[in-house]
Order: structure tokens, then C-alpha cells, then sequence
């Protein structure tokens, strides 16, 4: 039995815990971002305080969270008025909370001409009700990446069009080779690049351009859907119905898959190991395929904004000024594998080979979920909501015809935009 | 002396038979004992077993799917060596801990004095009281972290330990209280009467007849509320978000699995470094877990 | 529990100076005997950090679900607006059944699980606290963390369950664990139910220990059998404890997020969904924050009937 004295000592002992609990923090310009797995662009984006403090004198300090917690963090910081000044956010993230973000007009014509202009994407998630409230931080376009050897082998050339893919994924199958895969799971990237981008591809769009009419009810979205249950049935493994977002990457790097969408951060984990040389460098990069619609695709723009409540507005336009510059820019786009620059002009800055080219020339044709209907919470709800994918997925796996999962799809889609 | 033929054909009988019965309990004991057991402890443990093989494992030998699961090609002990020494795996050990300890003594002495009163003292009230404290309990998590986080915000306590630590009472107190009072309710009462009548008071009695007598109750329900605190989620994602101040669950799950990238070989590190310290305290400390389950609480 | 309570009562007497001499009371001190005050006084630091940390957050909770709360946005009353959108929505009701579902299966599965493991436990061998402890051992990992392995372990490519029953030639094809709703639900149960199904052994096997000998030497006397034995004289006796465990497991149970959360997000086709994780979905997902609260509240009133039906029949049986 334990007796009293214990009992004594284990009260002391979180007494003087409790002590040490206590922290005194500094006032530094908070700035939260996202981890970036490679190892270089994060060691590189530590020694950003520094240089900020050189360059300007401002003590600031960034903080890391995964990609998958940006969201949670700006909602988080936008209701309760307490977190970092200045935020990333992707895709549509600012427009959900966009009564709390402080315009960056101001800064934005500074940027803005600069270098050739941003690319178009970034006014699908920064520009709203006619003001820039995010500010372009970098792009990671996902592109298709694929096996050199593997397409050498079954004697075909990267994919331009959906249909090239599909018969390329045929022959890895027949050959049985590395297939084509693409995630088709529950997730608001991967899985939203495959869907969005083929039913994009084939002339399908969720909301007509000024945003009062949902028209996803279409024989571009009934062709698209065609297409994607065909490539599941003939080229695709059966798994990809519940590849969420690492899947990809993890199957690639085992040799298991031959082709699919995602952005080379598969690549620069090849680069890490030795025995991924072969793989590393037999891999190649293409443009997203193009469909009978056109070419289209998402990538995953980043942005940064500026909270409301923040009391170091100014800083933190600072900071989003020194973000911008070109230095800055190209050195991440050489050091992280996965960001480019948000300027179009400073693709042809950086080194002139398939990788920067194909990244670079991605963002030309990259929308955001919702597109091409104006920025809107909605377009950001169906997109968190798996609307398009779950309409997808109900109609591969042969649970609804597809009249009806376009049905279903509408009728969530008119719930959310509040259109009849 | 001679034995008569029947005699030793009984005997003989006899023998058999308990030769027999011998076999029949070692079989009884394979089929009801040895096999579930095992079946039992192989459910159990063997993502245990995964964890380890696979946090021994190169990061290029666990995306290899073709050679056979369960082994190891080349032990290797990096995934550890870089847990330690590139995130902040200390840091968020020391704070699950002093979260967890600080606030399963809170709510362990908070519990323990409100269930006391519960159990004891006929008041007007208590038995609402009683009720009202057991129905909190019943609040889910999830309504509660986004009122909460305003709270704190309105206290200055975002992103400071301080905030889970008043946090996570909120959902042990109503736990600890109940158990606290099934727990004196078990322990007979006229003790304490008997040294109230020699002239002691109340809280004396309290605190030196009722409490030791009831100190496996009150680990019971410490260990209890510290693993609770330990496993705890969403508040620590929400209120925290330093790197330095977050504890394992959210620290391991925020920095290990980032976008498309997991680190599968640091996670299962971390994920057996950081039930150790649990594991530990149970080790010690299950024998009075069961005895606080066993004499007081779930009787009532 | 009476004979080991006895011993320790007469150690503390022991331990209690014999004839010790007690000064009358001051009027302060004679206040603080009576009940009403006492009582209160012991109860109150439980009440107080209750009503300032639950009770205040909830009522707030509940006056947010009453409105159309965007974050960071000014918001309108709308009252049950957002119960009656929530009901119209398709993927709420089917929520509500798959908490459900999700809920009763798992609990009933723990049950099962906790009682045999219970009676296994019980018996007679060597090394028993050896392996109680390491039965301990999933209740003890933070679920987060286990949630992952579980993801690492189902994985198709990779995952080492699929795996070695491929290599034992158990299975020919891979099973897709979370690719259909059937699959992906009995996986997150499978899941839930090795996390919290220690509790239930370890906690039934307290129980089991109360039960007292004579009754089963009686029952083998009256030449009844295991399953008789079980029936009339270790049911009674763990009864309360089942209930009581029980309880908790539904709470438990129906208030799980991590391992949904990790495994599926909700999906395929927003299918998996737990009142928890939809209520995510709406407030860090789509930014509406009453909404997604008003999902997580409907939780409550479920709970409450469950519970206060059961604390009621206890009472009543009581009495």
C-alpha cells in the first residue's frame, strides 16, 4: 500500500512541474506556414527570419504546421481573433472567412506588375468582391508524373490527351506493368485534381461563370464521369478508390505505380535514397492531360493573408512584400521540388530543363475547386464537402447510374450555393 | 499384506480414470485458457509487434511491397535517432506529462472532495448536484473546443499549457467524481462516525480515516484521468500552436505526417516511444487500478 | 471487498493515536460541521471549474447553434434554422444511422470480446498480471497514434494485414479495407474495438474477482453446469458492472473522432461519417461553425435518453 508520504511527494513533484510551466514569450510578427517535407526548402525557410531581420529590421518568427491543418488554423485564428498575423492558406481558403482578413490592395500594386503579372489562378482564390484579400505566396502545380523507362518500353510517349493516358494505362496493364492510378479516394487534394481536372477536360463545369446557375447536369460531366469509370475499370487499380493523398506517392516509390498526378515530391524523395536512383531518374513530368474541353487542371496555390486582428498589419505586409521578391522565389522554386513562382515571368529565370518547364507552364492552366464560378464560400464548401469526388466515386463503383449521381450531385450543389 | 484381484482391477481403474481426468484439464486448459489467450493477446499486440518492425526498418525497405512482411532486411536504428534529434519529441513528452499529471491532480482532488460530500453529507441538493456532475459528463468533446477556445482567448490563454490544463478537468472531474463517490460509498461508514462522536472533525475524518482508506480508488481514478488526458486530441489541436508546447499525440501527428509525405518509420517510433511512458506508470501502478475498480466504484 | 476493508480499517486505528485529545470547537469550525455547509463547500471547487469551463462553453455552445454562424462573420438568429437544414441534408441522416450502427456493433462486440477475455483471464495460470498488463496495452496508446498504424496496417500496398494472408495463401486478392462503406465501417470498428476493449476485460475481471466462491461451489453441488454456473451465478454478480461499463462504452464509443478522423475522413462518398467528424466537416471544412456544432450537440440528447433510461431503471431496481 502506498501510503501518505507518497502521496506527498507525487503532489510535490507536480507542484514543482507546474512551476517550470510557466513561459514568457516575446512579441515577434507571427507567421505561420506550412511544413514542407523537403528537407532543404524547410532548413531554407528557417533562415527566412534572419533575412527578414536584415532586410528590414522586423523580429519575426514562423511557425510550422502540416498543409492538412492550414485550414483548421485559419478558422481557428479568424473566430476566436487570436493566433498568427499573417496565415497561408490553399486554394479557396481565404474566402471562407473572408470578413476577417485584412485587403492587401495596397501591397498587391506594388507586386502585381511585376515580372510579367501573377499567374491568372491566383485571382480564383485571392481576388474577392473586388478586393485581393490573399496574396500570392508560391504554386505547387501537380502535374502528371510518370516512367520513362516503363513508356519506353511499351513504345509510347508521355500523354497529351486523356485518351493517349487511357490507352497508355492499358498497355502498363496488359504489359503488366506499373500501372496508371490516380486517387479517387475521400480527400481535398489529390482526389480533387483527378476529378476536377477530367471532367474540366471534358467540358463539365459545376456553376456557370457569374455564379447563379449550377450546371454541372451535362453531357461534359456525364462524359467526363464515363471516362473516369472507364480508366478505373481498364487501366486504373481497383485500390485507387480509397487513395487518399499519400497513396500515390508511396506506391510510386515502390515501383507499383507507372503514372499518375501529383506534385514531384515523389521525385525528391527518390533523390533522398539510394536505392531510388534508378527510379529517380527514370521519372518524368508532362502537363496534365487535355481533354475534347480543353486543358484543365487545379494546382494548389498558396497564399498568405493577413488577419484583421492582427496588430502588425504592417509588418506582416512587409513580410508578404519580401515573400514576393524575386530572389526569394526562385531560390525556394530550386530548393523545395514542389513551389514555383507565382510570377509568370520567372519561370524562364530558372534552370531551363522538363521539370521547371512543365511546372511552370502547369499554373497557366490551373483553376481552384469552383471554378469557373466567382470565388464564393460555397465553392470552398462543395469542395471541403467531397461533392464532385463523392459523385465520382458513387458512380464507379456502380452504386448510382449516371443520371443519377449527377442527380444527387445537383441537388447537394443547389443545398450549398442556395440555388434552386 | 495381499490385494484380492477386483481390488487391484479397481485400482487399476482407478489409475486410468485419473490419468484421464489429468488429460481432460490439460485439454480443458488448451481449449479454454492457452488457445483464447493467445488469440486474446496476439488481437492485442500485434499492431505492437508492426509498430516495432517497422520503426527498425529503413524508410526505402518499408515501401518495398514485394519481399515478406515481418522481417526486418537491415535493422537499422535511424528512425529513432532522427525522432530525437529533428523534432521536438522531448519537448511534447514533457508536456503531455505535465498536462496530464497537473491536470489529473486537479480533477482528482476536485473529484475526491465533491464525491466525498456526495457520499457522506446529507445535504439539501446533493443528490441534483450528484446528477448534474455525472451529466456533464455526457457533453461531447466536440461541442465544446470552439466555445472554449473563445474563453480562453478572452483569458489570454491561447497556446499555453495553461489552457489544456483547465481544459481537461472539465471532462475528468465528472468521471472522477462519480467514481470517487461509488468508492466512499463502499467503505463503511461508522468509522468515521465513531471518531466524529470521539470528538474529531469532519474534514479530519475526512482526511485521515476515509482518504487512505480510500487512496486505490483515488489512483485508480488518477491513472484513469491521466490516460485520458494522455490519449486527448482535439483540445490540444485546437488551443496549441507552438511546436514546443504541443503534446505527443498532436506533436507526432502534426509533425510526422505532413501532406503527402508520412513518415512511417518516425512514426512508429514515436508512436512506441510515446505509450512507454504510459505503459510504465502501469505497469507499476495496475494492481491498485483493479483494486479501485474491484472494491468501490463499480459496485455502487 | 469486506474482509480486505476490515484489515485496513484496523491498520488505520492502529496508525490513529489511541485516546488523543480533541479541543472543543471554534464557531467558525462548528459551522463547518454541519452538512449543508460542509457538503457544499466540498462540492463546490467541482462546481465552480464546472459551471466557468463546461457549463458556461455549453450554453454558449447551444446559443451558436442557434444561429447562422460563419466564421468570422457577423451572424443572424435563425433558431432551429440549422436542425432543419442539418435534417434535410441527406448525408446528416445517413450520419445519424451509421452512428448508430457504428455505435451498437462496436459496444455489443466489446461486450462480447471483454467478457470472454474476462473469463479467461480469471482462471488460474502463471504470469496472469503479466499478461493483464500487456492486454492493457492498447487503452494505453493515444488513439491518434494508433489510428495511424491501423492506416499503415490496412494500407493496400503495403498494409501487413492483407499481406500475410496473402502469404499464408489465405486470400488471393488484396482486401480494399476502406474502400466501401461495409469494408471501410468494420474496419473502423475493428479498430475501436481492440482500443477499448482492454477496459472491458480488465474491468470485468475486477468484478469477477467479487464474485464469491460458495456460490459456485453451491451451484456445483446442484450439478449445474458452465453455461448454468454463468447464467445464474456470474451475471448476477458482474451485473452492475456490465451496465456501468457499458454506459461509458456507448459514450465512448459514440463520441469517437481520432479513428475516423485518420482512417476514412469521412469517406467513401461521405458515408463513414460520425456525428463528430461531420460536425468537422461543417465547421473547419465549410467554415460554418453553427452548423457543424448543432451536429455535434444532437449527440447529446441521444446520449442523455440513454443514459438517464438506464440510471433510471437502476434506481428503480434499487429501491
Amino acid at each position: 500500500m502506498i501510503g501518505r508520504k507518497c502521496l506527498t511527494a507525487f503532489l510535490l513533484a507536480i507542484f514543482a512541474i507546474s512551476l517550470t510551466v510557466s513561459f514568457v514569450f516575446a512579441d515577434p510578427l507571427r507567421v505561420t506556414v506550412r511544413a514542407v517535407p523537403v528537407t532543404a526548402a524547410q532548413t531554407y525557410l528557417k533562415t527566412i527570419p534572419a533575412r527578414f531581420k536584415k532586410a528590414t529590421g522586423i523580429d519575426l518568427k514562423i511557425e510550422f504546421i502540416p498543409s492538412r491543418e492550414l485550414r483548421r488554423r485559419l478558422i481557428t485564428a479568424a473566430e476566436t481573433k487570436a493566433g498568427p498575423d499573417a496565415l497561408m492558406v490553399v486554394y479557396n481558403g481565404a474566402i471562407t472567412v473572408k470578413d476577417s482578413l485584412e485587403p492587401l490592395d495596397d501591397v498587391m500594386s506594388d507586386l502585381a506588375p511585376k515580372h510579367g503579372g501573377f499567374y491568372d489562378l491566383y485571382k480564383d482564390g485571392g481576388f474577392i468582391d473586388g478586393k485581393w484579400l490573399a496574396a500570392p505566396f508560391m504554386t505547387t502545380s501537380q502535374v502528371m508524373t510518370y516512367r520513362k523507362d516503363l513508356l519506353k518500353k511499351i513504345g509510347e510517349n508521355p500523354p497529351d490527351t486523356w485518351e493517349d493516358a487511357l490507352r497508355i494505362g492499358k498497355k502498363l496493364k496488359a504489359a503488366k506493368l506499373a500501372p496508371w492510378a490516380e486517387s479517387l479516394g475521400s480527400h481535398v487534394i489529390d482526389p480533387s485534381t483527378t476529378v476536377n481536372s477530367i471532367l474540366w477536360g471534358y467540358g463539365s463545369r459545376q456553376i456557370s461563370k457569374d455564379g447563379k446557375k449550377i450546371t454541372l447536369d451535362s453531357e461534359g460531366t456525364r462524359a467526363g464521369l464515363r471516362f473516369i469509370k472507364k480508366a478505373y475499370k481498364e487501366a486504373w487499380p481497383k485500390a485507387v478508390i480509397q487513395w487518399k493523398i499519400l497513396e500515390n506517392n508511396q506506391t510510386f516509390l515502390a515501383g507499383k505505380t507507372g503514372m499518375t498526378i501529383n506534385s514531384p515530391s515523389i521525385w525528391w524523395k527518390a533523390s533522398t535514397k539510394k536505392k531510388w536512383k534508378t527510379l529517380y531518374e527514370n521519372t518524368g513530368f508532362t502537363l496534365i492531360p487535355k481533354g475534347p474541353g480543353g486543358r484543365h487542371s487545379t494546382a494548389i496555390p498558396q497564399y498568405l493573408v493577413v488577419f484583421k486582428y492582427s496588430k502588425k498589419k504592417k509588418e506582416a505586409k512587409e513580410f508578404i512584400k519580401f515573400m514576393a521578391k524575386e530572389e526569394i522565389q526562385l531560390e525556394f522554386s530550386r530548393k523545395s521540388w514542389m513551389w514555383t513562382p507565382t510570377y509568370k515571368g520567372l519561370g524562364a529565370k530558372l534552370p531551363q530543363n522538363e521539370y521547371y518547364k512543365v511546372m511552370t507552364d502547369q499554373a497557366n492552366y490551373a483553376h481552384v475547386p469552383g471554378w469557373p464560378g466567382p470565388p464564393s464560400r460555397a465553392g470552398a464548401e462543395a469542395h471541403e464537402r467531397f461533392v464532385l469526388v463523392s459523385m465520382a466515386q458513387r458512380y464507379v463503383q456502380g452504386q448510382q447510374t449516371v443520371d443519377e449521381t449527377i442527380k444527387q450531385a445537383v441537388k447537394e450543389l443547389q443545398k450549398i450555393y442556395n440555388i434552386k | 499384506m495381499s490385494i484380492s484381484i477386483p481390488q487391484a482391477r479397481e485400482a487399476a481403474e482407478e489409475q486410468k480414470w485419473a490419468i484421464s481426468m489429468r488429460q481432460r484439464r490439460a485439454l480443458h486448459k488448451v481449449f479454454f485458457l492457452y488457445i483464447p489467450l493467445a488469440f486474446f493477446m496476439f488481437f492485442a499486440l500485434f499492431p505492437f509487434a508492426w509498430m516495432a518492425i517497422s520503426s527498425f526498418t529503413a524508410e526505402e525497405e518499408l515501401f518495398d511491397a514485394d519481399r515478406l512482411p515481418w522481417m526486418i532486411p537491415t535493422f537499422t536504428l535511424e528512425n529513432y535517432v532522427d525522432l530525437l534529434s529533428e523534432t521536438e519529441f522531448f519537448s511534447w513528452i514533457f508536456n503531455s506529462l505535465a498536462v496530464g499529471l497537473i491536470a489529473t491532480a486537479i480533477a482528482v482532488t476536485v473529484g475526491a472532495l465533491a464525491g466525498y460530500a456526495l457520499a457522506r453529507l446529507r445535504f439539501k441538493g446533493a443528490s441534483m448536484i450528484g446528477m448534474g456532475i455525472i451529466v456533464t459528463y455526457l457533453v461531447p468533446v466536440s461541442v465544446l473546443f470552439l466555445p472554449l477556445a473563445y474563453v480562453f482567448n478572452s483569458w489570454g490563454l491561447n497556446n499555453t499549457r495553461l489552457a489544456l490544463i483547465l481544459a481537461y478537468p472539465t471532462h475528468l472531474i465528472p468521471f472522477c467524481t462519480w467514481f470517487m463517490l461509488g468508492y466512499f460509498k463502499n467503505i463503511p461508514a461508522d468509522l468515521e462516525e465513531s471518531a466524529i462522536i470521539d470528538g474529531c472533525t469532519r474534514i479530519q475524518a475526512f482526511y485521515k480515516i476515509a482518504l487512505p482508506l480510500a487512496l486505490p480508488g483515488v489512483l485508480a481514478a488518477g491513472i484513469f484521468a491521466f490516460t485520458f488526458s494522455w490519449n486527448e486530441f482535439i483540445y490540444a489541436l485546437t488551443f496549441i500552436s507552438d511546436d514546443t508546447l504541443k503534446t505527443v499525440p498532436v506533436g507526432v501527428h502534426g509533425q510526422l505526417a505532413l501532406g503527402d509525405v508520412y513518415y512511417w518509420g518516425k512514426l512508429m517510433a514515436a508512436s512506441l516511444l510515446g505509450s512507454l511512458p504510459i505503459a510504465i506508470i502501469y505497469a507499476f501502478l495496475s494492481e491498485y487500478f483493479v483494486k479501485g475498480l474491484t472494491e468501490g466504484a463499480l459496485k455502487q | 471487498m469486506a474482509g480486505i476493508a476490515e484489515t485496513r480499517t484496523d491498520q488505520v486505528l492502529q496508525q490513529a493515536p489511541g485516546g488523543e485529545y480533541f479541543p472543543p470547537l471554534g464557531p467558525l469550525a462548528r459551522r463547518l460541521e454541519r452538512p449543508e455547509v460542509l457538503g457544499f463547500l466540498l462540492v463546490a471547487p467541482a462546481l465552480i471549474l464546472l459551471i466557468i469551463l463546461l457549463g458556461y462553453p455549453f450554453v454558449q455552445a447551444i446559443w451558436l447553434t442557434m444561429l447562422d454562424k460563419h466564421v468570422g462573420s457577423e451572424s443572424i438568429f435563425i433558431g432551429f434554422g440549422n436542425y432543419i437544414e442539418l435534417w434535410d441534408d441527406p448525408v446528416y441522416r445517413w450520419t445519424i444511422m451509421n452512428t448508430m450502427i457504428f455505435t451498437v456493433i462496436s459496444v455489443i462486440a466489446k461486450i462480447v470480446l471483454g467478457l470472454t477475455g474476462a473469463l479467461i483471464l480469471n482462471q488460474a495460470f502463471r504470469m496472469k498480471n503479466f499478461f493483464r498488463g500487456f492486454i492493457l496495452l492498447p487503452w494505453i496508446i493515444p488513439s491518434i497514434l494508433s489510428a495511424l498504424v491501423w492506416l499503415w496496417m490496412y494500407d493496400d500496398t503495403f498494409g501487413v494485414i492483407s499481406r500475410s494472408l496473402i502469404a499464408f495463401g489465405i486470400i488471393e486478392e488484396k482486401i480494399l479495407w476502406l474502400s466501401s462503406w461495409g469494408t471501410a465501417l468494420t474496419s473502423i470498428i475493428i479498430v475501436n474495438v481492440w482500443r477499448t476493449t482492454p477496459f472491458f476485460i480488465v474491468s470485468l475481471l475486477a468484478a469477477l474477482q467479487t464474485v464469491p466462491k460458495d456460490q459456485y461451489e453451491a451451484a456445483d453441488m446442484d450439478g449445474a453446469g458452465y453455461l448454468a454456473q454463468f447464467w445464474h451465478v456470474t451475471l448476477p454478480n458482474i451485473k452492475h458492472v456490465l451496465i456501468i461499463i457499458t454506459l461509458f462504452g456507448t459514450i465512448w464509443t459514440m463520441s469517437d473522432f481520432n479513428i475516423i478522423f485518420v482512417l476514412t475522413q469521412g469517406g467513401p462518398a461521405n458515408t463513414t461519417h460520425v456525428f463528430s467528424t461531420l460536425a468537422y466537416q461543417l465547421a473547419f471544412g465549410a467554415g460554418k461553425l453553427g452548423q457543424g456544432i448543432a451536429v455535434s450537440f444532437t449527440m447529446f440528447p441521444l446520449l442523455f435518453a440513454i443514459i438517464f433510461f438506464r440510471l433510471y431503471r437502476m434506481r428503480k431496481e434499487q429501491s
